[in-house]
């Protein structure tokens, strides 16, 4: 499997040059793209950038990563699949691009998601669906679902996302793929276009455990354009393993109400291996996800309704009437949660309801080391199966609300196929834990060699 | 009869700047009584003995001293992406009171 490391050491000993990777991915996303739809805009100068590239010392020199169309980079559209936005040229790029940079990274393009990212599976998106490479019939899972369609398809086999609550790991775990939701704070949110500004959470989608880790090592750390951005230390998420002794892995039997029969199944396969890798299981109670739904529904309307007051046609993009019926829908029930005479039933019950999840979150972590779950109700759906369900995201959502309401990290990891599709179980840890979630990770990633798991087509880079 | 009247939300929409087809005042009654119903849950938590939290990482009252920064843009591209503008300012309709 083609890694950021095997693709650095074989630039480093001029095996390979990224003009030449570069130039071999544009080809095949010529041919793909116009079926799969993972991209919307195609960053032109790449081929010009990478031809440049003659230094492999920085971290991701000459690695091509594909990006969510949320983030804003300078010079290149960005609309957040909203056709709002349709002629946004930011004149600036956001912190996670300017790392990424830095960093030496190539950004190949812009790639699809829900438009605004509501929803949990592109069909929201101004531009059309992306379709799930392991069945073109169905979604990726949103709103990342560009990013994800794009890594698990390997064009390229790295990208970012951003989480509000469940839009890197759901799409993650139908594209099965690796998705690491950071803690809130740990990545900078300065530049990406605002869903829930106390939730968003930028991360990455890769297929190994150690490329996410690399690319987290990147983009994590304080941005002072960030007033939310978290102060505390990075590690080097790299490093040879930090667990020194076997870890209590906590699961709540609330998390399997409703879920898919297969799905239940693959966590529980999964769950043997942690067993076999020496790690201990241990019955936890967590709060049932029914009352995360309510919560998340609520803090997010609000906050989306708040957010998009600042498209007003007046300094870009197109008047507010260009708003698609999904972000209007939002937009009004935020209102009504925010609005005088309700405030107190919803959103400030919701904000309090949100510290019994805490709370929750805090003593469980005192029992266990880390949280396994299903990440997913379901695998993926059928495009058209979301229709005339209002919050038809918050419920596929509903297994990862809770720690996004809690501003924990997780990542989702990929468990094997049923019926030809993806699951994907998800690990959740206590505050700044990414360093522990990517080394369990490494381990299971290690026995089970998930990363072989591949769509019909694939694209080795 | 939804619990939300149209001209409740037509008020809301006013609220947010948005302008609802009748189509669309119609489907959103009906779908926020819908989703007001489903999070009415929400009233079997016992949340009497606890504050609210806005801020989940603990960080509190996070000042920095404004002065000009990278960030600032130059005013060519601030308004570079604004359909109306004239002599470096952002065009914008009368306010709805003015004259």
């Amino acid at each position: 499997m083609t890694t950021i490391s095997s693709l650095l050491n074989s630039y480093r000993a001029k095996k390979r040059h990224p003009k030449e990777v570069v130039e071999k991915l544009f080809a095949q996303l010529e041919k793909h793209n116009p079926k799969l739809n993972a991209y919307l805009t195609f960053n032109k100068l790449a081929i010009k950038e990478a031809a440049k590239i003659t230094q492999f010392e920085r971290p991701l020199a000459g690695i091509p990563i594909a990006i969510k169309d949320n983030f804003c980079t300078t010079g290149l559209r960005t609309t957040a699949s909203a056709k709002l936005l349709d002629n946004f040229i930011p004149p600036y790029d956001a912190t996670v691009i300017t790392r990424l940079k830095q960093a030496g990274a190539i950004i190949i393009g812009k790639t699809n998601m829900d438009a605004w990212a509501h929803g949990s599976s592109t069909e929201t998106s101004d531009y059309g669906t992306t379709k799930n490479p392991y069945d073109y019939q169905r979604v990726p899972g949103g709103s990342s679902g560009g990013s994800a369609a794009a890594v698990a398809a390997g064009l390229p086999p790295f990208a970012m996302g951003s989480e509000t609550a469940g839009s890197i790991r759901l799409p993650a775990a139908w594209c099965g793929v690796v998705g690491l939701k950071p803690t809130y704070g740990r990545v900078s949110r300065y530049g990406v276009i605002a869903m829930g500004s106390s939730l968003d959470s930028p991360g990455p989608l890769t297929r190994s455990v150690a490329d996410a880790a690399l690319i987290l090592q990147v983009i994590a750390g304080h941005d002072r354009f960030d007033a939310t951005s978290s102060t505390e230390a990075v590690p080097n998420y790299l490093s040879p393993s930090t667990i020194k002794h076997k870890l209590t892995i906590g699961i709540s039997d609330d998390y399997f109400e409703g879920v898919d029969k297969r799905v239940v199944e693959q966590f529980w396969a999964a769950m043997k291996i942690f067993e076999k890798l020496g790690h201990t299981l241990k019955k936890i109670k967590l709060i049932n996800p029914k009352y995360s739904i309510s919560i998340y529904t609520i803090l997010q309307r609000a906050e989306v309704s708040s957010n998009l007051c600042r498209f007003d046609g007046i300094r870009f993009g197109h008047p507010r009437s260009a708003f698609s019926q999904q972000a209007k829908r939002r937009m009004m029930l935020g209102a009504f949660a925010l609005s005088s005479g309700y405030y107190d039933a919803y959103y400030l019950k919701a904000q309090k309801a949100r510290t019994l999840i805490l709370n929750n979150f805090k003593e469980e972590f005192t029992k266990v080391d880390l949280i396994a779950a299903p990440t997913t109700p379901t695998p993926a759906l059928k495009i058209g199966e979301s229709e005339n369900n209002p919050m038809f995201g918050e419920i596929m959502d509903q297994l990862v609300e809770a720690s996004s309401i809690a501003g924990l990290p997780g990542i989702s990891l990929p468990v094997g196929l049923t019926a030809g599709l993806p699951v994907g179980i998800q690990l959740i840890g206590p505050w700044f834990s990414e360093k522990k979630l990517v080394d369990l990770s490494l381990e299971f990633e290690q026995e089970t060699q998930f990363s072989k798991i591949k769509p019909p087509h694939f694209y080795e880079i | 009869m939804s619990k939300f009247s149209i001209a409740e939300v037509n008020l809301l929409a006013q609220l947010i700047q948005l302008e609802l087809s009748e189509k669309e005042a119609k489907l959103f009654a009906g779908e926020m009584e819908e989703t007001v119903g489903f999070i009415e849950n929400l009233l079997e938590l016992p949340t009497e003995a606890v504050l609210p939290t806005y801020q989940t990482t603990g960080i509190k009252n996070r000042f920095q001293e404004e002065k000009l920064n990278e960030r600032n843009l130059p005013p060519l591209l601030a308004l570079k992406n604004a359909p109306q503008k004239r002599d470096n300012y952002f065009l914008i309709k009368g306010l709805g009171y003015s004259k």
